[in-house]
């Protein structure tokens, strides 16, 4: 894998276990600036360790990550950090601050690492609040919200510094269908209307379909397939085809 | 047993480390200065009603006992100065101490841990912030700041009882319980005895800061946290304390008449 000045991520020969346990065992792939990259696999694949890794929060125990031109294991604390502000992360179940509203759960980036004004950030949270359709409820708590809220919310949190990259953790997981393609709707139009880079981990291609440029299969630590959408299709492996729906698993 | 031992030491030392690392962070910037003025907050006016309650109520018990046994020796006079010594120099400080570990320690270990379990953690640094810098040396730093002032209080709160019981009991005059109380106290009374609280402070923050912001298993180990905060640090603060004791009779003689 050559060096490419549009690669937004890349994995390169990555390896993680837990206390001997193998989850990735020698990943490779590489993610382009301004493409949708779903990372599909039954649970418990290392999917979610994978994005974790992206952005430092675990360490691989083999290989290396980019991010840009950075490689996210070499770089020192201040540099992590700040590499870290241009990756928004929307958690599995929001991870929101519950001691704080949702209003102030999406202000904190920009009370951290920005000198707008109280106006302003009232301002921009309105609108990513807006954008996620919960303009009504910015003063509630996020002990009040139902699990697609907190995911919205948690997704107007990820993208309130204006990161170019999107990581996003099960998406539709605990949610009924509908709001499942609530949230894939928002993300189709993160792709489509502001050209960022998505990596989107789940196990339901259907709904990933509507914006996925390209997917990854991981099984048992190791990403079995990688391409776009067809030339997934054309695959003979049960677990590509059982995952894409297209027979039993 | 061998390897509980050596287990013990491996967590003593990860301890360890844990607090230098927050020692040598809250003099480095940038400084959480309204996350630790939050955390003082929460810390100390929070815990002012439970201090004052126990302040006073450990004042009227103390001098209820002691001036059964001092009026038997005929020195029912020295009353107000054995108490007042008695609160200065230990009782205010390691019962502040304890009092603190079980409401605040518990407290730090159940919140950090429920954000580690729920990834809050994780999304603080997702979003660019130091959690170490944000979530710990904030807390240990609040307690190391909020014990000695909580200390003080407890000292005065326990005299006020003293006073309170003793005036009541003898019909003695108030001010001349005060004089009595304070005439034969000096600095080394109440100096190193609530200086020695910043360090109760520093170790009830590391301990219950390590075991919340390294806490796994989710419910689980939210409660394990939680409770092991407490025991941990309350057990600490006691032996520690045998240790700063000795310390302070060794530099300042004077503690030892």
């Amino acid at each position: 894998m050559t060096e490419n000045s549009h690669t937004a991520i890349r994995v390169d020969h990555v390896s993680k276990a837990f206390e001997g346990r193998p989850v990735l065992d020698d990943v490779s792939f590489e993610i382009m600036s301004g493409e949708a990259f779903c990372i599909l696999g039954k649970s418990g694949t290392g999917k979610s360790v994978t994005l974790k890794l992206m952005v430092g929060l675990l360490c691989p125990d083999q290989g290396q990550i980019f991010i840009g031109k950075d490689e996210v294991q070499k770089l020192d604390r201040p540099n992590l950090l700040r590499v870290r502000q241009t990756v928004g992360f929307m958690f599995q179940d929001g991870a929101l601050f519950d001691s704080i509203s949702v209003r102030e759960n999406i202000a904190f980036p920009l009370r951290r690492h920005t000198d707008k004004s109280e106006e302003e950030i009232k301002g921009v949270v309105d609108g990513k609040l807006s954008e996620v359709g919960l303009k009504n409820d910015g003063e509630k708590m996020p002990s009040d919200l139902s699990g697609g809220m907190r995911k919205r919310v948690g997704l107007a949190r990820a993208l309130v510094l204006d990161p170019p990259v999107l990581l996003v953790d099960e998406p539709n997981s605990g949610l009924d269908p509908v709001t499942a393609s609530e949230i894939y709707k928002l993300l189709a139009d993160l792709k489509k209307k502001q050209h960022r880079t998505l990596v989107v981990v789940t196990h339901d291609a259907a709904g990933v379909r509507r914006f996925a440029d390209r997917m990854g299969v991981l099984d048992e630590g190791r990403m079995i397939a990688c391409g776009s959408q067809d030339e997934l299709a054309r695959s003979k492996d049960g677990l590509v085809r059982a995952l894409l729906g297209q027979e039993e698993g | 047993m061998r390897a509980r031992i050596v287990s013990l030491l491996e967590i003593t030392g990860d301890v360890g480390l844990f607090g230098m690392r927050a020692v040598r962070d809250i003099f480095r910037g940038p400084f959480e200065m309204e996350e630790i003025g939050r955390q003082i907050m929460e810390i100390g006016s929070r815990s002012v009603p439970l201090i004052a309650a126990c302040g006073l109520a450990i004042g009227v018990v103390m001098s209820l006992h002691t001036r059964a046994s001092m009026v038997r020796f005929g020195a029912a006079s020295m009353i107000p100065a054995v108490l007042t010594i008695a609160m200065f120099r230990e009782l205010g400080p390691l019962v502040t101490g304890l009092l603190v570990s079980g409401r605040v320690g518990a407290g730090i270990g159940a919140e950090l841990a429920g954000m580690r379990v729920t990834e809050q953690i994780d999304a603080l640094e997702s979003l660019g912030v130091d959690s170490f810098k944000y979530l710990v040396v904030t807390r240990i730093a609040a307690c190391a700041v909020a014990l000695p002032v909580l200390t003080i209080f407890m000292d005065f709160m326990g005299s006020a009882g003293g006073l309170v019981s003793e005036v009541a009991v003898s019909h003695s005059s108030a001010l001349l319980y005060i004089h009595r109380a304070f005439a034969s106290m000096d600095w080394s009374d109440y100096i190193p005895s609530t200086l020695k609280t910043i360090v109760f402070g520093l170790l009830i923050g590391t301990i219950s800061c390590f075991l919340g912001y390294n806490a796994s298993h989710g419910a689980t180990g939210v409660g394990r946290a939680s409770t092991r905060s407490v025991v941990f640090s309350s057990l600490v603060l006691i032996l520690i304390d045998i240790i700063l004791v000795k310390l302070t009779i060794f530099w300042f003689p004077a503690q030892s008449q």
